[in-house]
């Protein structure tokens, strides 16, 4: 795996998390669309490689999932986040906001200064 | 972390789902998929429109599936795991293959799992005392002069302890190099063995009782009251763990003694299996104080001091040496006394031998290796249409390594199974063997160490003889060999003028490391052979001893021990089928007991000289086959009371003492020998050398002596009977009974396992090599009959060329057998070569052959081109009969 696709990675799963905190347990259809409207196409080359993100975090116990019924009456999983999950979020969301603010001072510095 | 850990046991689980996982993927892609197409239909798209899109949107679902598993897995692992699978089918279709493979592997492995734990156990593992890097062994350097016999040069006297107890730098505690023999009473008395040591000794050790106390520096104390230690062991067999056992009295050698601790079973000192411990080493030998200074029976083992280092230690000694040994005044056990590493005094003496065998076993393991790879290469070679193959479809060539290698680790992880079992078989051998007093033998077990070794080696040689054939599979490329391989390869394999296929350096190999074990092997047994037909000076054959101890304290006089020893005598000649039995001190190679000199008409200028002094009931020199040259043998007349004091020696004294013996004789002179009679005795007659001090040693000056003047606390029966002279020993146990109820007979021998274990080091390593030697050129006949049936099958249409041009049957036959010749051949000069260089390292072990010994590097190539020659003889005959025309067709 090349430093791309590691950073791209931890962003999704950050996503991920941060998408089952705020809207509740999700399919992976669900989570798909809501993050390629976020991220605008950016993060998922197509809606398949959600599912490789979310088994990694299953295995991680950062989430769970459990069968239920989708909208359209067909069986599908349910994603939840777990204790261990918020507890990872939070110090992922904090440790990006430090690393965006210090990103964004240096790219707000101008080259005469 | 803990995270890590998490996803790591679910991905091991994983893999044993894959199948169900796989089903809830697809069923979630299945939902992902409608959701998908219901949205874009409510977007406006027509049903086969939207499906096709939903597709594009998700993805390929194959390489998802594939993603998917390789991140919820372990894929290397289950690549491995496939592998391993794979392999085990092969073996299992080849079953005679793998037999093969597997038996030479755990030959090789067996062979040196268990010469290693003998290696480990016995040289490189600490002593198991506590900081055993403080412990010395203090004995006579083996430079002084001998006084009479070998074993005696490294003791030391009682009076050279009592000097070297005050010493600063170090402890020393003194010990019975052997044991004594001690007698528990009972209904039925049996003979245990006792240990006699100082009271410090198992402080200085550092061991402790598993119950009770330890020796106190009183008990060394004369008049202090009779106390022993005893050992687990006997804790066990004799009194059955009784609980309470500790504070009373057991009755040895006629003394009752108090029963003051008992002693760890592992605890083995000063020789293995001793019963009983008893302290005050001044007691022993009933050495009266006059005499502390004349003999010299002790050993002494001593700690360092914390704070001191070894170097005081050794100049202390020297200091102590001078005191003891003032100049112009020599002592009896006169030289240096030194310091040396106990473990070394222990094991230093089966040094070479042990790691000569470990050397050996390196050999088998190689023979084994190679004898494999020649298997491998040759299976490997007809398996280049599989490869090729797998090669066409995409796989790597490192997959294509990884998985030959598997194959071979598969073959050694079974032949490295296998050969635990004959590494324990071997050390369960060895450590149980009685022939050979193997020092340490009892520590032996095939421990973690030894199990790490064996798993090193097994890997080892799995990846070497595995790496092998994919060398040899890989070198041109592969699709090459897919072109070729519906041809055979003609010719490849053999060898012209000097150039030498890889199989058929694997044989070369595989000879010469086998010529050279059996080179090995073929001088021991000359060793052995020699060692057997060594004229000792009498007739061993047939002789059966066994040894009568009598207690100091019922036996505390000479008069009750002659009485004894000639009532015995007189009694066991009555017994039926007896044709003679005799008494002796010392039978020889046991010791002996020895004794400053005089002659009385030349005055040896040494006041320090020592003399080997035998007790013999008369009829001892006629009982045992030793021939009288001069003068008279012993009668019985000198062995009564008041009689004159007679002694019989031998000739190599008569020609140390009268050099131009035999015109000159010893008879009619007198000699002082002040411990065993305070008047001078005549010399009556001289008779035969006997080897005392074992077959590999000259004899030295012996001196004989009738048993009335110094009769032996402990003493040797040896008798000659009809039959099986075994039959005799209850009726001879029956009789010492008679005699004294209190008495028993141990140690029930024939006089040739006494010698035999004289000798002991070279009947082990005879018996290993020769085993190994057996192993390793079956194992090389085994490597060239493959290589040569496996060429015999790649020439087929070669052959059957020169068949259809008109070769003769002989023609063949002789090719073939040329052409193992010629692979022998170069093996035997490689062998030849490092025999001859390496036999060295049997130089200590040999007995009157050298390590370049003619005959040996003449006859064994001799016989190993004979054994090549069978091994090529069915290949050849299998070519020889090679029909040119189905050859030609095929």
């Amino acid at each position: 795996m090349d430093n791309r696709s590691t950073i791209l990675q931890g962003t999704l799963d950050l996503m991920v998390l941060k998408t089952l905190d705020a809207m509740g347990p999700m399919h992976g259809y669900g989570l798909a669309r809501r993050i390629e409207q976020i991220s605008e196409d950016a993060l998922l080359v197509n809606q398949g490689t959600i599912y490789l993100c979310l088994i990694r975090l299953v295995q991680k116990r950062w989430i769970s999932a459990k069968w239920g019924i989708s909208e359209n009456n067909r069986k599908a999983k349910f994603y939840a986040i777990t204790k261990a999950g918020r507890k990872q979020l939070q110090a992922e969301a904090s440790n990006w906001e430090r690393l965006s603010g210090v990103i964004g001072r240096l790219l707000r510095l101008s080259p005469s200064a | 972390m803990w995270t890590a850990i998490t996803r790591l046991a679910a991905r091991f689980a994983a893999m044993f789902r894959h199948r169900a996982e796989d089903s809830e993927l697809d069923q979630e892609m299945d939902a992902h998929r409608s959701l998908l197409i219901d949205e874009y239909m409510r977007r406006g798209m027509s049903e086969d429109e939207a499906r096709r899109a939903a597709h594009l949107t998700l993805g390929n679902a194959t390489q998802l599936r594939e993603a998917h598993r390789e991140i919820r897995g372990v894929p290397l692992f289950e690549e491995v795991v496939r592998d391993c699978r794979y392999a085990l089918r092969g073996c299992r279709r080849q079953p005679l293959f793998t037999t093969v493979a597997v038996v030479t592997l755990a030959v090789g492995i067996g062979a040196n799992a268990a010469v290693f734990s003998i290696v480990h156990g016995v040289l490189m593992r600490p002593l198991m005392y506590a900081d055993p890097d403080a412990l010395v062994s203090v004995t006579r350097s083996s430079t002084a002069a001998p006084g009479g016999q070998a074993f005696l040069a490294q003791w030391i006297s009682l009076r050279r302890w009592e000097l070297m107890r005050d010493a600063r730098a170090f402890e020393i505690g003194v010990y019975r190099p052997s044991f004594e023999d001690a007698i528990l009473g009972g209904r039925e008395p049996i003979v245990l063995k006792a240990g006699r040591i100082s009271a410090n000794v198992l402080g200085i050790l550092g061991v402790r009782p598993i119950s009770g106390r330890s020796f106190r520096p009183d008990d060394d104390a004369e008049g202090s009251p009779p106390v022993t230690m005893i050992s687990e062991r006997l804790w066990i067999r004799q009194f059955r763990r009784d609980p309470t056992l500790v504070g009373t009295t057991i009755t040895l050698g006629s003394v009752p003694r108090t029963v003051i601790g008992i002693l760890p079973a592992d605890f083995h000192f000063p020789v293995r299996d001793i019963d009983v411990w008893l302290p005050q080493p001044a007691a022993v030998g009933f050495i009266a104080r006059q005499y502390w200074g004349c003999c010299t029976p002790l050993m002494g083992v001593a700690r360092i001091r914390p704070g001191f280092t070894r170097q005081q230690a050794d100049a202390e000694m020297t200091v102590l040496n001078n005191q003891y040994e003032p100049p112009g005044q020599p002592r009896v056990d006169k030289g240096a006394v030194v310091l040396t590493s106990l473990k070394d005094a222990l094991v230093g003496p089966v040094n070479t031998m042990l790691w000569m065998l470990m050397a050996a076993v390196g050999f088998v393991l190689l023979i084994a290796c190679a004898n494999v790879a020649t298997l491998l290469t040759a299976r490997a070679t007809s398996r280049v249409r599989e490869f090729a193959m797998r090669s066409a479809l995409g796989a790597k060539r490192s997959r294509i390594v990884r998985q030959l290698v598997t194959e071979s680790l598969v073959l050694s992880m079974f032949g490295g199974a296998l050969g635990l079992v004959i590494a324990y078989a071997g050390v369960r051998a060895v450590a149980t063997m009685t022939w050979f007093d193997l020092p340490r033998a009892y520590e032996l077990s095939v421990n973690g160490t030894v199990l790490l070794w064996t798993m090193a080696i097994t890997f080892v040689t799995g990846v070497v003889f595995g790496t092998f054939p994919s060398l040899q599979l890989l070198k041109p490329a592969l699709i090459d060999r897919l072109r070729q391989a519906g041809q055979t390869e003609s010719g490849s394999g053999r060898t012209r003028g000097l150039r030498i296929g890889a199989r058929s350096a694997l044989v070369v190999a595989q000879v010469a490391l086998s010529l050279i074990l059996l080179i090995g092997a073929g001088l021991m047994g000359q060793t052995i052979a020699r060692l057997t037909h060594v004229d000792m000076g009498f007739l061993s054959a047939g002789l059966l001893t066994m040894r009568v101890p009598l207690p100091v304290a019922t036996y505390d006089t000479a008069e009750k021990r002659a009485r004894f020893f000639d009532e015995l005598v007189t009694r066991v000649r009555t017994i039926h089928g007896v044709r003679g039995a005799t008494v002796v001190g010392a039978l020889p190679t046991t010791g002996g007991l020895a004794t400053n000199l005089q002659i009385v008409s030349q005055r040896i200028a040494d006041p320090g000289h020592t003399q080997a002094v035998h007790t013999v009931v008369p009829g001892y020199f006629e009982v045992v086959g030793q021939r009288v040259k001069q003068g008279r043998s012993f009668e019985p007349r000198d062995n009564t009371a008041g009689a004159p004091g007679v002694t019989i020696v031998n000739e190599a004294f008569a020609r140390k003492h009268w050099p131009s013996y035999p015109k000159l004789t010893p008879i009619g002179e007198r000699l002082e020998l002040p411990v065993v009679s305070l008047k001078p005795l005549d010399v009556v007659g001289v008779v035969a050398d006997v080897k005392h001090s074992g077959p590999t040693r000259e004899a030295e000056p012996q001196v004989y002596i009738p048993d009335r003047l110094y009769p032996p606390q402990i003493a040797f029966l040896a008798l000659r009977a009809d039959g099986d002279p075994f039959r005799a020993v209850d009726a001879v146990r029956a009789q010492v009974r008679a005699i004294d109820p209190n008495q028993s007979i141990t140690d029930v021998k024939m006089m040739d396992q006494i010698l035999e274990s004289a000798t002991g080091q070279q009947h082990l390593a005879a018996r290993v090599l020769g085993l190994f030697a057996g192993a390793g050129v079956l194992l090389a006949m085994i490597g060239l009959y493959g290589v040569m049936a496996y060429s015999v099958a790649q020439r087929t249409q070669e052959i059957g060329i020169r068949r259809a041009l008109g070769a003769g049957h002989g023609e063949v036959l002789w090719m073939i057998v040329r052409q193992g010749l010629r692979v022998t051949l170069i093996g035997l000069v490689c062998g030849l070569a490092g025999a001859y260089a390496s036999t060295r390292l049997l130089q200590s072990l040999l007995f009157e052959v050298s390590t370049t010994d003619t005959t040996t590097f003449i006859v064994v190539p001799v016989l190993f081109v004979v054994v090549t020659v069978l091994a090529s003889v069915i290949p050849a005959v299998r070519a020889a009969r090679i029909d040119p025309v189905g050859a030609l067709r095929v």
